[in-house]
Parts: structure tokens; sequence; C-alpha cells
């Protein structure tokens, strides 16, 4: 009984922790330009894939790796400059479309060059699994764990930290106050695009052992990373970890103890439960606005 | 047409070389070429919003050290003026020159790297970060500077309510305090020249002397400041110049003394 508890739980987490990184990489974009980049899941898809194909090619995991997750930062520094920068004037609706079109793009050069096979990537570890109290946990989950805690400090500290960090908080609070202070926020919105798919990635390469990697797995986790945010009140990091958690476990209850035919239905009902009663999310920003 | 004699005797001393053969009306009106070249010159500026034209082709010279009012009603376009300036707001005609280099095709960012630092209306601090943030991104085009710590230091002791909240989030701090923290940050840049948009907006009386106190204080340590009031009577007692906008169109210029005592001035904007 509890270790049932306990195995569900510890997935949900795992679940969570990758939720939580896609979730931060919509927060990040959303609070440098208002902007909902549904092209968001199409990074985690360059990473996992980009890794499978490379070592295809015959490059050693621990480099191919590093080079899917640069080559989805090129991506987002491309669909920055290509295709957000050149329509700025644009409204922010426009602009959310325009990362529509562009995830279906990626989508598509992916299915042309990649092919349309489910792969799997090697595990972390040689040990796939180990046994605790009744429970049955995946190493690769402890991998998850460990790389999403590393990536949300590391984020944590640029923020806190760094000048560029607070260079990027300050353009998302007042663009124009921004540039007033020499920051070049046009360049600061592509490092933010950047950053953003460079998380995408790594968490679309630590989900690759357990969930597989596909062309498309970009719909389905670029959607409930996004749904993570809402939960959390989009622009809110913490919130965005604390969604991605909550939806993660939620999943994971559900499919362990009603059927894991309504797994996928999850996400959505919390969503629609959240737009009803609280549309501003957990942590949305309610306090800020000042006359 | 209001053009006089300035009243300030420092800047007439530095605007006159002693040699110069024209009467001392001309040399003084501030756009004259007597005073050498001009830190900022504005000629024929236009620019609007949508299809309205908010500026109708103004000139304006700044010469270095020198403090210069701008004043005039709300809507008249003060605001967008200073925004030409900083380089918010796109120009449809006319020139910006700073320091001899013509600015038209230069973004804000590049402008505060080059001295033109705005204190925006509104004051507009980041809420969410300390006030000590604030500052530091107040430096943001010098971060490579070494002297910036410094620079912190010095500007805690010109503001000590600054340090004493410097662990705070911005927008914690009265309406007052915020307007000091714009001053403090755009100081941080080492501006060559300052413009401050209505500094005494929505203050109460006691807090706008301190404001002014403080641009009189700059003013002596020898920045340029060109400051936009609607408060027109405190902005023109501190500045050596000043002009009156009215709708879009510079409508007098003289001496910040010379224009306060003039009637039609007074009547318009000094509540007569």
């Amino acid at each position: 009984m509890f270790s049932e508890f306990f195995q569900f739980t510890f997935s949900g987490v795992t679940l969570g922790a990758i939720y939580a990184l896609v979730a931060l990489g919509f927060t990040l974009i959303y609070n440098a330009s208002h902007v909902i980049n549904f092209a968001q899941g199409e990074f985690l898809m360059i990473g996992g894939m980009g890794t499978v194909v490379l070592m295809d090619a015959g490059v050693p995991i621990y480099f191919a790796i590093p080079l899917a997750i640069a080559m989805a930062g090129v991506a987002g520094i491309l669909l920055h400059r290509l295709a957000i920068a050149p329509a700025k004037n644009a409204d922010v609706v426009t602009l959310i479309i325009i990362t529509i079109g562009a995830s279906i793009f990626l989508r598509g050069l992916a299915q042309v060059f990649w092919g349309k096979e489910y792969h799997a990537l090697p595990n972390f570890s040689a040990t796939e699994s180990i046994n605790l109290g009744g429970a049955i946990l995946l190493t690769q989950s402890l991998w998850i764990l460990g790389i999403a805690a590393v990536l949300v400090t590391a984020l944590g500290l640029f923020f806190t930290r760094t000048t560029l960090g607070k260079a990027l908080l300050a353009t998302s609070m007042n663009k124009d106050a921004a540039s007033l202070m020499g920051i070049k926020t046009g360049a600061i919105l592509m490092m933010a695009f950047g950053i953003s798919a460079v998380i995408g990635a790594a968490a679309g390469v630590i989900v690759a052992p357990i969930t597989l990697t596909s062309y498309d797995i970009g719909i389905m986790l670029g959607l409930k990373g996004f749904i993570a945010a809402a939960i959390g009140g989009l622009g809110s990091s913490t919130g965005a970890i604390l969604g991605g958690l909550l939806l993660g476990l939620a999943e994971a209850y559900t499919a362990g103890y009603i059927s894991s035919d309504y797994k996928d239905a999850v996400p959505f009902v919390i969503i629609l439960a959240i737009l009803f009663f609280l549309p501003n999310g957990l942590l949305g920003s309610r306090a800020v606005e000042r006359v | 047409m209001i053009t006089t004699v300035t009243a300030d005797p420092q800047t007439q001393q530095r605007a006159r070389p002693a040699d110069d053969p024209r009467p001392a009306g001309e040399r003084a009106d501030g756009t004259d070429a007597a005073r050498g070249t001009p830190l900022l010159d504005l000629k024929g500026i236009r620019t609007g919003y949508g299809r309205i034209e908010a500026l109708h082709g103004l000139d304006v010279a700044i010469h270095p050290g020198e403090t210069v009012a701008l004043v005039g009603a709300n809507g008249a376009g003060k605001s967008t003026l200073l925004k030409v300036i900083s380089g918010l707001q796109p120009l449809t005609g006319g020139t910006v020159t700073f320091d001899g280099e013509n600015l038209n095709r230069r973004k804000a960012a590049d402008r505060v790297h080059r001295g033109i630092v705005q204190v925006p209306e509104g004051r507009q601090v980041f809420a969410g970060l300390s006030v000590e943030d604030n500052l530091m991104l107040g430096a943001f085009s010098r971060r490579r500077d070494k002297g910036v710590a410094d620079d912190l230091e010095a500007m805690y002791r010109r503001f000590p309510i600054l340090k004493e909240k410097r662990r705070l989030h911005a927008g914690n701090l009265s309406g007052g305090q915020q307007q000091m923290l714009a001053m403090g940050r755009a100081l941080m840049a080492k501006p060559r020249l300052l413009l401050l948009d209505e500094p005494s907006m929505g203050l109460a009386p006691l807090i706008i002397e301190e404001i002014f106190g403080i641009i009189t204080e700059l003013k002596r340590e020898g920045i340029t400041i060109f400051v936009v009031e609607q408060n027109a009577s405190e902005a023109l007692a501190i500045a050596d110049r000043g002009y009156v906008l009215e709708t879009g169109d510079i409508v007098a210029t003289g001496s910040g003394q010379t224009l306060l005592n003039d009637d039609s001035v007074k009547a318009a904007y000094l509540g007569g």
C-alpha cells in the first residue's frame, strides 16, 4: 500500500520535474516579451532527437548531448532573429501565432530529415532500477531530478547574482526604462529565447530514456509544460516549478489509482479548473499593478 | 519671441568671449554660436503619434555645463521631446546631434553609452528589484568599469535614505524616494547630459523642494541638465535658460529669470 503510494509519488515528481523545466522555458520568454512561445516543446524534441541522430552518426553520448542542446539553443536564437524580431511591432497575439507556425515548421523539418520513428536513448547509468522498500525506482528518474535541480538553481543564480540576469528581469518589468539604462532589450530577448531553448532541450534529453523520443513529442510535452506554467501563474518561476510538480503528481496518481487511460486528460481538466477559479494561477501577478 | 540677456553672470562670462564684437542681446540668446559648439543640438525636430504631429520642427541647443528648463502645459509635447533625445521616440524630421555626432539612427541603449541618460516620467524604477539592483542597473552601460562600486558608495552618501533601504524592493519606496532612486540610477551611468522628465510629478511640496535642491547640487557639480517640468516656476528658478513649449512649438526662450518675470509666461504657466 505505502510502497505503491511511494512509487506513484516518485514517478509523479519525476514527470513534474520535466514539466517544471518546460514551464520555466515558457515563463522566461513570457516575462521577457509577454509572448507564449508554443515552439517551446520543439526544443525538447530537438534535444532528444538531436542526441539520437548524433549518436547514430557515431558521436559518443557525452558529446552528443551537449551538442544537441547547443543546437536547440541556436534554434531558439534563430527563432527570435528570423521570426520574432522582424515582427517587432506586431501585437502579442500575432507573435504567439508566429510561434505556433514555427513549431509546425520545426516539427516538419524533423519529420523530413530525422524520420518518424520512435527512438530510445540509453539510460545514463548502467543500473536501470533500484529497489527501495518495495518500490522500483528508475535510476534515470534520479538523473532527471538531479539535473532539474541543478538547472533550476543555475537559473535562480543567474537572475539573482548576475548583471545580465537582472537586466533580463528589468527588461521584463519595464522595457523602455531598461533601454534607458543602456540595456539592449532586443539582445536580451534573444538571450531569453536561447536560454529557454537550452533548458527545454535539456529536459528533452533527460526524459528521452524513459518516454522515448520522436519528431512529435514536442506537442504533448509543450502543452503540458504550458499548462504547468499557467497553473503556477504565467510569469512566476516559482509558480512554474510548483505547477509542474502538481501536474506531474496529479497525472501519476490518476494513472496509478484510476486508470492510465485518463492520464493525458488530467492536465486539461486541471487547466479548465484553474481558468475558472484562479485565472491568475497559484502565484500569478496580483500585487504589482500600481496606479 | 522673447529673447533676452542671460541673468546668470557665470554663464554670461563663459558664454561671451571678451573680444566678441556683437551686441550683448545677440550673443547670449542661447542658440547662438557665441557659446561654442552645443553639446546637444536639435534642429527642425518633427515627430508624432500615428498621423498626429506632436512636435512641429523645433530647434533646441544645450551647451556643456548648462541647466536648461523646458516648460509648458500638459500635452504640449515636453515629454515627447525628451523621448526624441533619449531615442525612445522616432523622428519624422530633423536631426539630433550630440557632441558633434548625428544620433538619428542610434537606438536608446546606444545613446546611454554615449552619455545621454534620461530619468523617465513617473520614475519607472524596477519595482520588483531591490534598490541596490536598480542602482547597479543604472551603471549597466559601464558594467566593466572598476569604479562602479565606489560610485555606488558615493550614491549612498548622496542619498542616505537609499542606503538604508537598499535591500527593499524599489516598489516599496515612497514617491519621493523612488524619484531619488530614479535620479541615483541615472547618475550611476555617469551622464554627460542628464534628462529629467517631470521630476516633481505627483510629489508633496516639501519633497519637491528636496528634489530641486538635488538638481541644483548636480548643476553646481557641472552636470549638463535638461529638465522638463509643468512646475514652471521651480524649474525656471534653477535654470540658466528656459524654453516655453506650446502645442509642439517653442514660443519663447530666454534666461530662466527673464522667463520667470515675463508677463505672458507668468499669465500662462505661473498662475498669473
